[in-house]
């Protein structure tokens, strides 16, 4: 962990505030509720981080304010040194790839009117599309006929792992993996979570994880944050974490997870 | 999912529609062959003769051929409907996709905007504007498509709406895709099916507004024909003049009837509850 420390963080979130607008009966006054409340962490290269807590704490707000799908209140968040929440479109357009995320409604992901093939397409150079796509396909553990398919042809699993190589085709740096295997059957959530172990050391990844399943952190997470109700309650590396929980609501969680 | 099913001969609508269209269409291709006459060659010595072997549907005031009229008259009328669509279609999607996607005050003044182009009683504007210009097949389509474009902008918009925030657009956005190739490639393909049945009920909307504004003597001039302005010509003797009033009424009556079956059977067709 102190060799992690040393290093630059990847990702530095500061004070982050989401705010929601409320409609309180269709008044001209409007009232905003936070979502994310004052929540600061920071991830270094190569590393997990996990943000754990229950459905509705804010938890997937983090990962929609970094994409810059949700405007933050307040706050900064440093990519590589960048305020995303500063940059102009333009600049954060060309600094996309870096952060991919993939979203835990996998049916969803991907566009129906595109077949698997033509969804590579758009996202590989030319030059690289045949050896780069097979490639994409071995690493997420992908047959070549699935090209001609359209998503709605294929499995849960399936989708998940083209929704992970499309990821990857653009050459990501961060992933932000939001529930990414718990619409999932426990069988194909295994194999994914074996294929994000296996990818995070084959391309030198870094993930934010978020996840309200306690078991799944375990098999991914170096540090996990707990979040209830917008506010982080703790952060510490997994096993410290486990061994030492330090508020009561870690300790529910803890307690109610089965083992991996 | 499928894509562009246009061919369903379980879907009744459907399939009624294709033959009402395709007889009328057929009609409209084939008639010339079937008559050396020319529609505006006029011939007062066979002025209003009821159908015979030589004038199969009959002549009108100034003996001209009505089969003949019938068939140009049609080419004519469809020709404005057609095109006035793909106009009114072209603008209302434009409009329609760029408001929802950007969304904010954007999207809040061009709804506003469409509100009050509905306002305005479309048959009286279109009326009013063709009566004032020069009477010519082209303004009339600009006119009628000018004034027909609002609902289909609605439409798309709401379809949009309800796309934009799907996770397929967040991935793209994600992956540093601009605004135009992610509406073209990832937006319109998927609403797609709203687009085609709209467009298909508004041919018939525009054919009934060009069939009333040609019959009030003020859409398509003398001597070119459509099928208004036949049915104008019967309008003094409907009973006795019957094959004036009576086979252009009800070749409008088809190809209304057929678009709509058409909108109706692609409408099911497309229901996602039905086409999954």
């Amino acid at each position: 962990m102190n060799s992690t420390l040393q290093k630059q963080p990847i990702l530095e979130v500061n004070s982050l505030q989401v705010e929601y607008p409320v409609n309180n009966s269709g008044g001209f006054r409007r009232k905003n509720k936070p979502a994310v409340i004052d929540v600061s962490f920071k991830i270094f290269p190569g590393e997990c981080f996990a943000i754990v807590g229950e459905s509705g704490c804010g938890k997937s707000s983090i990962i929609e304010a970094i994409l810059g799908f949700v405007q933050a209140k307040r706050g900064s968040i440093l990519f590589e040194k960048q305020d995303l929440l500063k940059l102009s479109p333009w600049s954060f357009r060309k600094l996309r790839p870096l952060i991919q995320p993939v979203f835990q409604d996998y049916n969803q992901a991907l566009n129906p009117r595109m077949r698997i093939g033509d969804i590579f397409k758009e996202t590989l150079p030319v030059h690289l599309r045949d050896s780069q796509t097979d490639q994409l396909l071995a690493s997420a553990g992908l047959s070549r006929e699935i090209l001609n398919y359209f998503p709605h042809q294929l499995s849960g699993g399936q989708k998940q792992r083209v929704v992970l190589a499309r990821a990857l085709s653009v050459n990501p740096t961060l992933l932000l993996l939001d529930e990414p295997v718990t619409s999932q059957d426990l069988s194909v959530a295994v194999q994914i979570v074996e294929l994000l172990i296996s990818l995070r050391k084959t391309n030198n990844l870094t993930f934010l994880l978020v996840s309200h399943n306690l078991s799944i952190v375990q098999l991914l997470a170096d540090r996990v944050a707990v979040m209830k109700n917008g506010q982080f309650l703790e952060q510490q590396p997994l096993a410290q974490l486990l061994s030492d929980p330090r508020h009561n609501y870690t300790k529910t969680i803890i307690n109610q997870t089965v083992a991996p | 999912m499928k894509i562009l099913p246009l061919i369903a001969l379980k879907n009744r609508s459907l399939s009624s529609g294709y033959a009402a269209i395709g007889f009328v269409f057929l009609f409209l291709l084939l008639g010339p062959l079937l008559t050396p006459i020319n529609h505006t060659s006029q011939n007062l010595s066979v002025s209003l003769q009821a159908p015979s072997a030589s004038h199969w549907v009959g002549t009108d005031y100034y003996g001209r051929d009505v089969f003949a009229r019938l068939v140009y008259g049609g080419r004519i009328t469809w020709l404005v409907a057609i095109a006035a669509t793909l106009i009114a279609v072209c603008i209302g999607t434009i409009i329609g996709l760029f408001s929802a996607y950007r969304g904010g005050w954007i999207d809040l003044v061009v709804m506003r905007l469409v509100d009050v182009m509905l306002a305005f009683p479309k048959l009286f504007v279109v009326l009013l504007i063709v009566g004032l210009g020069a009477s010519s097949i082209n303004l009339l389509i600009w006119v009628l498509a000018l004034f027909s474009w609002m609902e289909i902008a609605r439409i798309i918009r709401s379809e949009v709406m309800s796309q934009k925030n799907r996770t397929y657009i967040k991935s793209a956005r994600a992956l540093g895709f601009g605004t135009p190739r992610i509406l073209l490639k990832h937006v319109l393909p998927n609403i797609l099916g709203p687009i085609i049945v709209s467009s298909v009920l508004l041919i018939s909307t525009i054919i009934l507004v060009e069939s009333g504004l040609s019959f009030l003597g003020l859409g398509i001039q003398a001597p070119n024909a459509s099928w208004g302005s036949i049915l104008n010509d019967g309008k003094i003797d409907p009973l006795g003049t019957w094959w004036l009033s009576v086979p252009a009424g009800l070749l409008i009556l088809t190809t209304v009837t057929g678009f709509n079956l058409i909108g109706d059977g692609l409408q099911k067709l497309f229901d996602p509850k039905k086409s999954l």
